[in-house]
């Protein structure tokens, strides 16, 4: 289910009425949701954007099955591509929540993958944030007309747009790599020695450089100048020990056209321990 | 001799609070206790009723136990305000389930506010301190629950045998959770625009799915539980906004 602009199809009809009812639509005093704390809800006032709604997209997806060689490292294919696609569809029903809020983007995203014990091959993929919208318009929707998103914090983002920088998209890179096993002699041929254990290393190297290089795609799409608050992140998912997820994740940026200097930063020395 | 008052904040929150002219009085707390005999699950997709009217019971209970401490103790307020809700099966009742809620926060007597209605919040002093000063004011602790039945019946042709290869979304089992969401987001929402809110901040989230059945034998269900809790806050026409950032760097 890819974004287009002005579909809500990925969402359900009482979503979309709650919704247009906190913009006031149906005759109910408008009202805003949020999951910022009250320092992140202060910072982006005073950065010129209000609070418009807590949105959220959710998927339960079933992951199909592939089945990798033993003692070859590979990338599993058929996984990468659900965690590709489960994660866009809970991205593009936050963002379409967004849309009808008519919000310019979303702060504080957390992309979150969890697995039950009683859906084998299911996991369920969420993506929550803060709908935000300037106060004085401007344009910060990304170049395909989505809102734009960014997992930073509310402290982050003023601080960003301090800096002369706005955020585009949250932007990320995933790869599901099998590490082969070792066979038989070569395990041998290593015991009680010190010795790297190369197919491991390079194993993860490569799948790391995928993830990485794939989130980087998609920041050049973006037209990004760059990438804050970039993460790595491991995870098995509950798969065989040897597949791991390399999940890439950070905030796109580019500089704000005619932005002033970043400001002189003052030293305090803090109360706390 | 007067009591010594218990509160949860610290040293500098008082200290915070006294500024703005609130008093912290005391602890106060709410709890309820409710046992359901059987959780009846429809044969279609909708709301578990009695667990979903029995958590609004609880919660009522807890809350109006909790505002008539305060109100004895003189308090206009209670911040700083923590929900512990747990559902777990009776051991001693066979199949029943027994669930608690208890609601803690520290009473305050806030000087600065005229009117004689008792305010409720989930924030710290602190965060109390930072709003006041820029033009906002909390105006009650906000929870929207919500208990979905799920069935998912129709799934069995597309995540049947065949379909264990394939990558797919399990699209009716999506639906539980995002229904169960909009029913706790919506009662939220009322009961901010009940209390005079124009908005709602540091909204938290938990969520909980069981199932029954499976997706193969074509008979599954999911039951997903929903709980929202957040501070609904408004503009405050005491003071006037007063908040100057500046960019820092810590020596600590």
């Amino acid at each position: 289910m890819p974004y287009i602009q002005g579909s809500f199809e990925g969402l359900p009809e009482a979503a979309k009425q709650r919704l247009v009812e906190m913009r006031g639509g149906t005759g109910k005093k408008p009202l805003f949701t949020s999951d910022l704390s009250v320092n992140e809800f202060l910072l982006c006032q005073e950065a010129g954007f209000d609070p418009v709604g807590l949105v959220m997209g959710s998927s339960i997806y079933h992951i199909g099955f592939q089945l990798p060689k033993f003692y070859q490292s590979q990338e599993m294919e058929v996984l990468t591509q659900a965690m590709y696609e489960a994660r866009e569809l809970a991205m593009t029903r936050m963002e379409e929540e967004a849309d009808i809020l008519g919000a310019d983007g979303v702060v504080g995203v957390r992309l979150e993958v969890t697995r039950y014990t009683w859906g084998e091959a299911m996991a369920e993929f969420k993506a929550i944030g803060t709908a935000i919208k300037h106060r004085a318009g401007g344009n910060y929707r990304t170049v395909d007309n989505r809102p734009f998103t960014s997992d930073l914090s509310g402290q982050d983002f003023w601080t960003l747009l301090k800096a002369g920088y706005q955020p585009l998209s949250l932007v990320m890179g995933s790869c599901v790599y099998h590490v082969a096993h070792q066979g038989m002699m070569q395990s041998m041929k290593q015991s009680g020695r010190n010795v790297e254990m190369a197919n491991f290393t390079q194993a993860i190297y490569d799948a790391r450089e995928l993830a990485l290089s794939r989130m980087q795609s998609e920041a050049e799409r973006e037209g990004a100048t760059g990438i804050v608050g970039a993460s790595v992140n491991e995870n098995n998912h509950g798969w065989d020990s040897h597949v791991i997820e390399y999940f890439a994740v950070g905030t796109a940026v580019k500089p704000i056209e005619g932005a002033s200097a970043v400001p002189e930063p003052t030293m305090t020395i803090s109360l706390n321990d | 001799m007067a009591h010594p008052w218990i509160g949860t904040i610290t040293p500098k929150e008082m200290v915070a609070l006294a500024e703005i002219k609130i008093v912290p009085i005391g602890q106060v707390f709410g709890t309820s206790f409710r046992s359901i005999s059987t959780l009846y699950f429809p044969t279609t997709s909708s709301e578990v009723r009695n667990e979903v009217e029995a958590f609004q019971m609880m919660l009522e209970d807890s809350m109006n136990s909790l505002r008539n401490q305060a109100t004895q103790m003189g308090a206009n307020g209670v911040i700083d305000m923590k929900m512990v809700h747990t559902v777990r099966v009776d051991q001693s009742a066979n199949g029943s389930w027994l669930m608690s809620t208890t609601i803690v926060g520290t009473a305050v007597s806030d000087q600065s506010r005229p009117q004689p209605e008792l305010f409720t919040a989930g924030i710290s002093a602190n965060d109390i301190v930072m709003l006041r000063r820029a033009g906002f004011e909390p105006c009650g602790l906000v929870v929207g629950n919500s208990s979905y039945y799920k069935v998912a019946w129709r799934q069995i042709p597309k995540v049947g045998p065949l379909g264990f290869w394939a990558n797919q979304e399990v699209s009716e089992l999506t639906e539980g959770p995002y229904i169960a969401r909009e029913l706790a987001m919506t009662r939220m929402g009322e009961m901010a625009r009940a209390c005079g809110g124009s908005g709602i901040i540091g909204v938290t989230t938990e969520s909980e799915v069981q199932t029954f059945g499976t997706l193969t034998a074509g008979n599954m269900a999911a039951f997903c539980r929903m709980r929202l809790t957040g501070t609904a806050i408004r503009r405050n026409s005491i003071t006037h906004p007063e908040v100057n950032i500046q960019t820092t760097i810590s020596v600590s």
